[in-house]
């Protein structure tokens, strides 16, 4: 692998998540998963729910995002996601609830219930866990 | 003239006020200062956004997408209020710059906050929308579920455009009512680099899913605004209410310390007047 770095700035509303010099970024697009390395050509593509990994110089990185856009540029690479967390910063427990809750809503089908919206909540939740190394 | 022990009483009891606002103001203060923290915490994401866009549009990729081209149908109006009082004139100033505002735009009003709903509830415009803030902090969750039925209203033809009323936070002392036009969306004034990005799946696709998020994030900043302004506003009603307690002391004690003195001399008459009688 080569080791030219380049800059992950990962912003949500809420906050910057990350800005580290990175050697390699694996994101879920909307179209699939891209590796991307130092050097890509500028790019702009929406991002779907997902797992995403980072590799740098002292080992892989795991953070869960969701729906958003990656900014390929000369100056780096730069993502803004609605929610981001790294592997470490995700409350497992709070996830938990979060896919049970989904599941429940989603298992009674009554009217009135936004599928859609729940099926992401859903995604999100089963994401974090799995980041977070669990289910 | 009030007796001695009334005006005590009186003084005693506007202290106890003095002491509650003195801490509601602290308390606005601390509120204030996470509610300013929010605000620029939530600039890098709005501006990068729009810089997104503002490349797309010098592109000239807009064009056919329905979010940009100005819809039939009434004015919709986002309406950012508090949802209590005793905060000076800021939610009267708010309102009633959104009524001149919306003039001619009936039923097409979406209250945030409960005095917004009141305020128009009762001022015949009707609310056609409503939403209240669960909690103290605005969430970007808020936002999406403020601006998502305004964005399909507008898809579905039934508003012509889409403005968002909110107050402008400058500093405690300076915030001003403001609105923002959200739908049309109109080009971003922010800087932006160059344009040759490549775009996948496509240029028309990216802007597609990125303009819901842009209208997103201006509300959540207007949501965010307008609670540091809330803030402000309420820490200098309490800071002058304070000052008013302190200041009514002052007069009652003048007053509580003249007719102390006007029972002394009284009682010293007396005495004087009755020894005179006993020598006379």
């Amino acid at each position: 692998m080569s080791d030219k770095t380049f800059i992950l700035t990962i912003i949500t509303p809420q906050r910057q998540v990350y800005q580290e010099p990175v050697n390699m970024v694996i994101v879920q697009t909307a179209d699939g998963e891209i590796g991307v390395l130092a050097g890509h050509i500028p790019l702009v593509a929406p991002l779907a729910i997902g797992p995403m990994r980072i590799k740098t110089a002292d080992g892989e990185r795991k953070a869960a995002i969701s729906e958003g856009f990656i900014e390929i540029s000369s100056q780096g690479v730069l993502l803004l996601c609605e929610t981001a967390e790294m592997a470490e910063e995700i409350d497992i427990a709070r996830a938990e609830s979060a896919r049970q809750r989904a599941q429940s809503r989603l298992q009674d089908k009554k009217a009135g219930i936004d599928f859609t919206r729940a099926q992401a909540a859903l995604q999100r939740a089963l994401v974090r866990l799995k980041v977070a190394g669990r289910g | 003239m009030a007796n001695t022990r009334d005006i005590k009483r009186r003084i005693s009891s506007v202290h106890n006020i003095g002491h509650i606002t003195k801490a509601m103001e602290m308390v606005a203060g601390a509120k204030l200062r996470r509610a300013q923290a929010n605000v620029t915490a939530a600039r890098p994401y709005t501006s990068h956004l729009a810089q997104l866009i503002g490349r797309l549009f010098k592109a000239g990729l807009e064009g056919h997408n329905p979010l940009v081209e100005p819809g039939q149908g009434p004015g919709a109006y986002i309406v950012i209020a508090g949802d209590r009082g005793l905060c000076g004139a800021y939610n009267a100033n708010v309102l009633r710059f959104a009524k001149e505002r919306a003039a001619g735009a009936p039923g097409a009003i979406a209250a945030v906050g409960r005095k917004a709903q009141d305020f128009f509830a009762k001022g015949g415009e009707g609310v056609a929308w409503s939403y209240r803030l669960h909690q103290e902090d605005p969430e970007y969750a808020d936002a999406v579920a403020i601006a998502k039925p305004l964005l399909a209203a507008f898809q579905a033809g039934e508003i012509g455009s889409l403005h968002l009323v909110y107050t402008e936070f400058f500093s405690v002392l300076d915030h001003q009512p403001r609105v923002v036009q959200l739908l049309p969306l109109t080009e971003p004034k922010e800087e932006h680099g160059s344009s040759l990005y490549l775009y996948e799946p496509s240029p028309q696709v990216v802007l597609e899913r990125l303009l819901p998020h842009y209208v997103f994030s201006l509300v959540y900043q207007g949501l965010l605004e307008a609670k540091a302004a809330e803030f402000g506003a309420q820490r200098m009603a309490m800071k002058s209410a304070t000052e008013n307690a302190n200041e009514m002391i002052e007069h009652l004690t003048l007053s509580f310390n003249r007719a102390r003195q006007t029972a002394i001399t009284q009682e010293i008459l007396e005495v004087v007047n009755g020894a005179q009688a006993l020598e006379g």
